[in-house]
């Protein structure tokens, strides 16, 4: 049946800045973005087709064709590729579905993608089939999952049957820290918030030293005075929920396990800067977790913490959940508003920045999932008590998130300032050969040279991601993937970083087919610095990243690839047998075929 | 060289189209009266235009017109670099691969397939891919000349005009590195 534009547009008041969850109320009911759908929406928001379409296309999980009536999205991140059991169960889905990934099977039934992390990377492979995540998959269960959901099956009971029992994915939770604690987290603490001065909350934040913890390290307590002293009709209090950076899942186990803490440190934020309203912006692959936030924030609304008047202190705030769409640069916090206010997600140029205009060009806070869950325990606990762990400039602690090749993947949390060398014991992790500290967007450090490094802000900016490696695996496959992921998430703006990574990814591929010349490794890593310096955001000046630090870390395993034509500068590899080896097996196989 | 011959012996040139068009041969040739002081300054050694197949003696220039397609291709372009002591990749095929490059983009089997199996000029007919010993062996794909071996001069231009290989050539017989000029390399 026809999405029901009419109603869509109602339901979000004709709101512009709701065009996103318009969009996914379209798809939800036709199975994908409709030609009738965007002439609908843009004849009742007064905006163009192309308005509409060019918002459509930026985002992974929208189609503007049929996609399946089961759409299943296979994670391809690095964590998946040292499972050891992807291209197995990548090939177990093809077979069960009778389709070939990026296509939708003859029947419609289903629509095999692939897609880059989904959060799930100490249980990979892991899948989002109709946004319900099955992990640990091996081609067994896959065949099983497929059958069961051609019997008919509701997906989500499936997902309910084959992982714990539960409707959730259940967190690793390997090291719990003083901050963090799932089985000592209290409940509803707010009566004490109110007895404060919204100056007193902001003095509070800012002695404990807490430090955004997305991974850019800002100083909450800055960022928070800055927004407050911006002069406006109102404020806004923005979580980033948006857990895309590939390896990273400590977002989900803190939306999972403790996500009333998220909603008290909103609250709190939006007292101390006099913000009338929140948004936490989910991103789609968490969607599994939509109903459940949906339902903590109404039963605070129920229970008079959120609305108006809170606690009879006068103050009215509300707070809502903004579905992403797939896009791993909404992540950056101007693009992250772009897309809450219905576009596509670009990053704006700053300044300005957020806390003078943000959303809808008032002021805005935009903090990590892990910053704003870390205030009501700071606000509890005390900030000395919070600056006491951690460094003199890190303080506090860090949710890590553990995956690859380690015995013990998961969660932990841990003072800034460990050692790499006291990190790899701690997850298992010996010996290993590298570490990717905080994602693609981070570093790739040597792991027997890096012992000694601390991870903190000022030695190792940690995000959050770690990634191992063994010494088994081959890191510049890696590093060429990694460039990969960005050149699909590139917004494409921007020529740095839509030509520039794409010129490294070719030289990396061509100096790993042994097609290389000595110069191209300088060429890599001049253009490495060229992107990062001249990108317009974040992620164009950190895509980089990957292959500067491993040329620098690995230098040995780069020369290698040139091995034996160091001393000349443009002598060419080139495998005369190799290249003629596609028409030897034209020729046989024609010939076979009685041609 | 054995030293038996005159100290300011002329240079000597070879020429070869492989993966080209010939264009650039004839751009050179296009000199007008200027191809005399050409043969005035080098001697022509293994080139089409003095039908000489073999190296039999040492080269000092070497200009390679057209990209790699198969390994006859990439057998030549190598005993030129061996023979060479300059080698200039000439025109846009030889450095770009250029216009037999764009099959690169479509694939060796579905190129083969259209030309040899399924031409639509040949209904009915029986199709089969060429692959006698005796002919070349088709790349997976046509390289520009600097992926197979050390190219020392690049001469853009499709083809270059026959200033350009005049002010080339006159700075290598002269023993200068070719600095030419944008005018004489800017073709939009």
């Amino acid at each position: 049946m026809p999405a029901d534009i009419t109603a869509i547009l109602d339901r979000y008041g004709a709101d512009r800045t709701r065009l996103l969850d318009m969009l996914w109320a379209v798809q939800d009911a036709d199975g994908h973005i409709t030609q009738p759908a965007i002439e609908g929406l843009a004849a009742g928001l007064s905006l163009s087709r192309a308005e509409i379409e060019e918002t459509v296309s930026f985002y992974h999980f929208f189609s503007m064709q049929p996609a399946g009536r089961h759409r299943i999205y296979l994670n391809n991140d690095v964590s998946t590729q040292l499972s050891g059991r992807y291209e197995a169960v990548r090939d177990a889905f093809e077979e069960a579905c009778g389709c070939t990934f990026g296509t939708v099977s003859a029947d419609g039934r289903f629509g095999l993608y692939d897609t880059a992390c989904i959060g799930m990377c100490d249980r990979e492979p892991a899948a989002l089939i109709d946004f319900v995540p099955f992990t640990d998959l091996t081609p067994e269960r896959v065949a099983k999952i497929v059958a069961s959901l051609k019997d008919g099956v509701a997906t989500k009971s499936l997902a309910a049957a084959f992982d714990s029992g539960c409707d959730v994915v259940t967190t690793r939770w390997q090291r719990t820290g003083p901050v963090f604690d799932p089985r000592t987290a209290a409940g509803p603490s707010l009566e004490a918030l109110f007895s404060l001065a919204p100056g007193e909350i902001l003095e509070a934040v800012a002695a404990s030293g807490l430090r955004g913890r997305g991974g850019a390290g800002f100083s909450t307590g800055l960022k928070w005075r800055l927004c407050r002293e911006t002069k406006a009709a109102t404020r806004y209090v923005v979580c980033n929920a948006d857990e895309g950076e590939p390896g990273t899942f400590k977002d989900r186990a803190l939306l999972t396990d403790m996500p009333h803490l998220l909603i008290e440190g909103m609250v709190a934020a939006a007292y101390a800067i006099d913000a009338s309203a929140g948004v936490i912006y989910l991103r789609a692959e968490y969607r599994y977790l939509f109903d459940r936030l949906d339902s903590l924030i109404a039963d605070y609304r129920k229970a008079g913490w959120l609305g108006h008047n809170i606690a009879g202190s006068g103050f009215d705030f509300d707070l809502r959940l903004q579905l992403g769409a797939g896009s791993y640069v909404c992540g950056e916090e101007s693009a992250l508003i772009e897309s809450m206010e219905g576009k596509r997600g670009s990053p704006r140029n700053r300044p300005p920045f957020p806390v003078e205009a943000g959303f809808c060009g008032m002021p805005t806070i935009v903090n990590n999932v892990e910053t704003l869950a870390a205030v009501p325990r700071i606000l509890k606990e005390g900030a000395d008590w919070y600056a006491g762990f951690g460094t003199e400039k890190s303080p506090g602690t860090k949710l890590l998130s553990v995956a690859g090749d380690c015995a013990r993947p998961g969660i932990y949390e841990v003072p800034f300032g460990i050692t790499v060398g006291e990190f790899l014991d701690m997850v298992g992790a010996e010996p290993a050969l590298a570490l990717q500290v905080s994602g693609p967007s981070g570093e790739c450090i040597n792991a027997a040279q890096s012992r000694h490094r601390r991870l903190c802000h000022e030695d190792l900016s940690i995000g959050g991601a770690m990634t191992v490696f063994s010494a088994e695996r081959d890191l510049l496959d890696h590093m060429s993937r990694f460039l990969s992921f960005f050149i699909a998430e590139s917004c494409g703006i921007c020529t740095p970083c839509r030509s520039g990574n794409v010129a490294m990814k070719t030289l990396l591929e061509r100096l790993r087919d042994g097609r290389g010349e000595q110069r191209h490794l300088a060429d890599l890593e001049r253009w490495g610095h060229i992107i990062a310096e001249t990108s317009r955001c974040g992620l164009g000046a950190s895509a980089p990243n990957p292959v500067l630090s491993s040329l620098r870390e690995f230098p040995d395993l780069y020369a290698a690839l040139v091995d034996g034509r160091e001393a000349e500068m443009f002598v060419p590899g080139f495998d005369l047998d190799a290249s003629t080896g596609d028409y030897r097996r034209i020729v046989e196989r024609a010939r076979s075929n009685g041609r | 060289m054995d030293g038996t011959e005159a100290p300011h012996k002329k240079p000597i040139l070879a020429t070869v189209s492989l993966a080209g068009c010939f264009g650039c041969h004839m751009s050179l040739l296009d000199a007008d009266e200027r191809i005399l002081d050409v043969l005035a300054a080098f001697e022509l050694h293994r080139s089409p235009l003095t039908d000489i197949k073999r190296f039999a003696k040492r080269c000092d220039v070497g200009l390679i017109e057209g990209g790699c397609c198969n390994d006859e291709n990439v057998h030549v372009l190598r005993e030129f670099r061996e023979n060479c002591d300059v080698l200039v990749a000439v025109g846009a095929c030889a450095i770009n691969g250029g216009l037999p490059a764009l099959r690169n983009e479509i694939g060796l089997e579905a190129c083969l397939t259209e030309a040899y199996l399924e031409m639509p000029t040949g209904a009915g007919a029986e199709g089969i891919i060429p692959a006698d010993a005796d002919i070349p062996k088709l790349l997976d794909r046509v390289y520009p000349c600097h992926e197979v071996v050390k190219i020392d001069y690049f001469l853009p231009g499709c083809p270059p005009p026959a200033d350009a290989f005049w002010a080339l050539l006159t700075a290598l017989a002269a023993g200068r590195a070719p600095d030419l000029p944008t005018e004489l390399i800017h073709y939009d």
